[in-house]
């Protein structure tokens, strides 16, 4: 065709019409790699971490090994909770308190990894305030209460000499999107947000002519206040008893695959936030430039077992319940 | 505004788009619903498409002798190129006459304020064309951006805005002349307000300058031993504008008033002669526009899935010569050369008056309704679109032997164009954009299907002839004239994208059109024929390092028998160049999203073809098609900081 001297009209029409049936008939080759029995359920809240696990059921190690393999986002607690418990969720991204909570409250997962150390950071439109010591008599906005931002945040204090219930007023919100917009309402200063909201924050403040400080990463404050690395370890995936009696190989393809697709993330911000466009309904540039504050790095869930229990008990100090009363028991850290 | 999303392909993204949209085409143009701007003199020659900051990376080097109705694939160096990253650069090479790119971009933004600079820079030589002849072509090209953004609050902002786009030793192998300067400077100040006055109005107020300076001559760049010539134009163009947008009873509205004024003046000379004036072509021609545009626009339905967009604009144009009494006094011949304007109007069209003023009403209804639950929107669209002629078409005035003068006609009449366009937009729910489909979907749930086709009646349509004495025309000596004809226009467009899986992904693009002179019962020169475009591409992950693709687009174009080719009948404007088919692949790599390096080879099989478009940097109504590059290869290296 492309030699072709001269292209009329009716040769033209007949090499386009040719070139859309080739196209067209191509399709049903790709219909049978579709269909497959054996998908691993693989789902996750719309944070940082779950990019990872969006860009790891693209790769051809979790295609392989589960054809068919497609994350999903769960929106709610109990969302999560119905999933894990009836479980369609074979494995999913958590905070790792509740994945100890669910454990101990009985339902059938384990913790295989953790995937993000530290998401939370102080966000302040108030140039004046630049450490903790600025916070006396301070309101602070805060997405729920008792909660582990709540709780290292009091943890954090403490260690400071300071007591969230006097030195400084914490206003609670139902939703850390309602927090964002105390903050750039301006009817309070400082808040304290969990990523990809921390960014969010600082974008949209730029579209109303805000000017929103990363003012503290807790995890850095949490390392000074415990003496340990600056890292919290606040969520990781857990996984079904079922997925492990149905695919017991599997997690650990998983795991080295959620390991280089973390790497992945972290090396491509841009291309991340396209995908958590197309996952997680984020814009794109949100993620873009929170992906450098989200502290993305897989470990075992083995290998991180005692920056866990430390971070549990640190939790169950301030409430006991947030981990189901107790340390989660051996088996919980899954050993591959 | 689901319906809204149907038509705007791709999702749109909640942040940051204020600036970006700063840097958009919106930088040298305002958008108006009802805008003549958007019907140009058919087949008009000029300087390229100014760059501006969205195109300063991304565009490829210019080349006016091989076009293509639908774009390569940006493919993984757009998150390169993309990225909100402070700083980005790029460089290219082509094999089709060994063109250099580099071009750099630096901006930053914070709360009160934003600024952006840019610059790019081309040097390219002439090229091999696919019959194995050397083209002689080639040019330099600059371009310096700065924008700047003061943004003290939500409700105000102050943009202002730089942009010089210098093309130099510009090459014309079809054309008598070479362009030694095309100096473009575009300087604007935009000032938005919102909610002014806590009146829910919005008010926009906008000034803007264009200075274009070219010069051209027959002997800098090429051997020449008879006699010399060179041209000098001058042009500045003043525009103001004012637009207030407000609501009242659900329908958004927007109240724009424009004021232009248009100074314009080009003169060739005889350098042989002593550097005398041999042709004042345009005569110093001095144009004001005042218009008025009134839009509205409401969304109607439960699901606001229904909108209707109205809008009419009133113009007043008026237009005088300053110069049309200059007589040259240059010319090799005096005869055929040393003529003033206004004896050429004179003579050609038996016109005295030279000062015309058109009073122009235009006006456009659109209505898009998304049909539930199938995913689809269709459209009707029917615009009265008045277009007075422009400076050419009213002033030219070419002295020379007959057969190349070329002659404005000053009291012409505004074209009328009265347009009906249908079409309808398919878009599966996993279709998010060309390569990107929702997660999960199956291999038939990501498609997007459109077309369109709409019929233009052309009252008084302006076309290019040659003098035969026809209705208007005083004179038969086959000089290039201006004459009101009617005409039909048609033209149909389709587009399937389908991405397969999140990887693989397939667009075919067709656009078709047909156009006829009905007064004299022949084809509008320069149509373009029958064109297909197919794009197959394919991305993925490269490890835990980035991203890499790979491509392909066929063109297929038609052969165009409906020709204006015979200057005893017609213009003799348009040259017989066949159909063909080009194949050009690509691929490319980056890696942290920091750095990407492309690569491709443009017309795969060496084509020998032409485009049946000609070539359109100079005003050229001769009959000479130039051989498009023959394959050649291309590499992009881009990084960001």
């Amino acid at each position: 065709m492309f030699y072709a001297k001269k292209l009329d009209r009716r040769a033209f029409l007949a090499g386009a019409v040719a070139s859309g049936a080739i196209t067209l008939s191509s399709r049903y080759a790709f219909a049978a790699a579709e269909k497959s029995a054996d998908a691993v359920g693989i789902w996750g809240p719309p944070v940082g971490p779950s990019i990872a696990l969006a860009h790891l059921t693209e790769s051809s190690a979790i295609q392989d090994a589960a054809p068919g393999s497609v994350f999903r986002v769960w929106r709610t607690p109990d969302q999560m909770r119905a999933g894990v418990a009836s479980g369609e969720m074979e494995i999913t991204i958590v905070p790792t308190y509740t994945g100890a909570n669910l454990f101990n409250r009985g339902l059938p997962v384990k913790m295989t990894n953790v995937m993000t150390w530290g998401l939370l950071y102080m966000m302040s439109t108030d140039p004046a305030v630049t450490s903790l010591s600025d916070l006396g008599g301070k309101t602070i906005v805060m997405p729920f209460r008792n909660d582990m931002p709540d709780l290292v945040f009091r943890h954090i204090l403490g260690a400071n000499g300071m007591s969230a219930d006097k030195d400084v007023n914490v206003l609670y919100t139902a939703t850390p999107l309602e927090a964002v917009q105390y903050l750039l309402s301006g009817r309070v200063d400082t808040a304290i947000l969990p990523e990809p909201l921390a960014t969010a924050s600082i974008l949209k403040g730029l579209g109303a002519s805000i000017s929103v400080n990363r003012v503290l990463s807790l995890q850095d404050e949490w390392g000074r206040a415990t003496g340990r690395s600056p890292f919290i370890p606040q969520a990781g995936a857990v996984v079904s008893d079922g997925l492990l009696a149905r695919k017991p190989d599997f997690v650990a393809v998983f795991n080295a695959q959620a390991a280089r697709s973390t790497d992945w993330v972290n090396n491509n911000p841009a291309s991340a936030g396209r995908l958590a466009q197309d996952y997680l309904e984020i814009a794109g540039p949100v993620i873009e430039k929170s992906i450098p504050y989200s502290n993305l790095r897989m470990v075992s869930a083995t290998d991180a077992r005692a920056d866990l229990e430390f971070f549990f008990e640190a939790l169950a100090q301030h409430s006991p319940d947030i981990i189901g009363g107790k340390l989660p028991a051996d088996e919980f850290y899954l050993s591959l | 505004m689901r319906g809204m999303k149907r038509l705007s392909g791709g999702t749109a993204l909640a942040l940051g788009c204020a600036f970006w949209m700063v840097l958009s085409e919106r930088v040298v143009a305002q958008e108006l619903f009802v805008d003549p701007l958007v019907v140009q003199r058919h087949a008009k020659g000029g300087p390229p498409k100014i760059i501006t900051p969205e195109t300063l990376l991304k565009s490829g080097p210019m080349n006016q002798f091989r076009h293509g109705a639908l774009e390569k694939s940006e493919g993984v160096e757009d998150s390169v190129l993309d990225a909100k990253r402070p700083v980005k650069i790029t460089t290219r090479f082509d094999g089709a006459g060994d063109t250099k790119t580099y071009a750099g971009q630096a901006a930053i933004k914070g709360a009160e304020g934003f600024a952006m600079g840019g610059y790019r820079f081309e040097d390219s030589g002439s090229y091999e064309g696919g019959d194995g002849e050397q083209v002689n072509t080639g040019y330099r090209r600059e371009v310096r951006q700065f924008v700047t953004g003061w943004t003290p609050s939500p409700l105000a902002s102050l943009k202002l805005i730089g942009i010089q786009d210098d093309i130099t030793d510009e090459k014309q192998p079809h054309h008598s002349l070479d362009l030694l300067e095309t100096d473009r400077k575009v300087g604007r100040g935009i000032l938005e307000t919102r909610d002014i006055f806590g009146t829910g109005v919005d008010f926009e107020a906008g000034l803007k300058l264009i200075n274009l300076d070219r010069q051209a001559d027959n002997y800098s760049l090429r051997s020449n031993g008879g006699q010399k010539m060179r041209v000098a134009i001058d042009r500045r163009i003043w525009e103001g504008q004012g637009k207030a947008s407000f609501e009242t009873g659900g329908w958004k509205n927007a109240l724009t008033f424009t004021g232009t004024h248009d100074n314009h003046v080009a003169r060739r000379y005889n350098v042989t002669n002593g550097d005398k004036v041999n042709s004042v072509r345009i005569p110093d021609v001095d144009r004001d526009t005042l218009a008025l545009n009134l839009d509205a626009e409401k969304s109607f339905g439960a699901e606001q899935d229904r909108i209707l967009k109205a809008g009419i604009r009133f113009e007043r144009v008026n237009t005088a010569p300053g110069a049309a009494d200059e007589v040259p006094d240059g010319g090799p011949n005096p005869a055929l050369f040393n003529i003033s304007p206004r004896t050429l109007y004179s003579s050609y069209y038996g016109t005295t008056d030279l000062e015309a003023t058109d009073h122009n009403l235009s006006g456009r209804l659109r209505y898009e309704q998304l049909v539930h639950p199938a995913g689809l929107t269709v459209y009707g669209d029917a615009s009265r679109i008045v277009r007075s002629a422009d400076n050419i078409e009213k002033y030219h005035a070419v002295t020379g032997v007959t057969t190349s003068r070329w002659i404005g006609n000053p009291q012409i009449s505004a074209e009328k164009h009265h347009k009906f366009e249908l079409g309808a937009v398919f878009e599966d729910d996993a279709y998010l954009d060309y390569q990107r489909k929702k997660p999960g979907s199956g291999l038939f749930q990501s498609v997007r299907l459109s077309g369109s086709v709409y019929y233009d009646r052309i009252n008084d349509f302006i076309t290019l002839d040659r003098a035969r004495g026809q209705s208007g025309v005083l004179l038969s000596d086959g000089a290039y004239v201006f004459r009101n004809v009617n005409a039909n226009w048609m033209a149909a467009t389709a587009d399937l994208q389908w991405n397969a899986t999140r990887n693989l992904s397939g667009r075919m693009n067709m656009v078709w059109q047909r156009a006829e002179n009905t007064t004299d019962n022949r084809a509008v020169y320069q149509v373009a024929p029958l064109e297909a475009n197919i794009l197959v591409d394919y991305h993925e992950s490269l490890g835990s390092l980035g991203t890499w693709n790979v491509g392909s687009r066929l063109r297929l174009v038609a052969d165009q028998n409906r020709l204006d080719d015979d200057t005893a009948t017609g213009t003799g404007f348009d040259e017989h160049t066949g159909g063909f088919g080009v194949l050009d692949l690509y691929a490319g790599m980056q890696v942290y999203d920091r750095l990407s390096l492309s690569a491709g080879i443009d017309n795969l099989f060496d084509r020998d073809y032409r485009e049946y478009i000609k070539g359109n940097h100079v005003e050229n109504p001769g009959k000479s098609t130039i051989y498009a590059p023959g394959r050649a290869v291309w590499i992009r290296l881009s990084g960001n900081f």
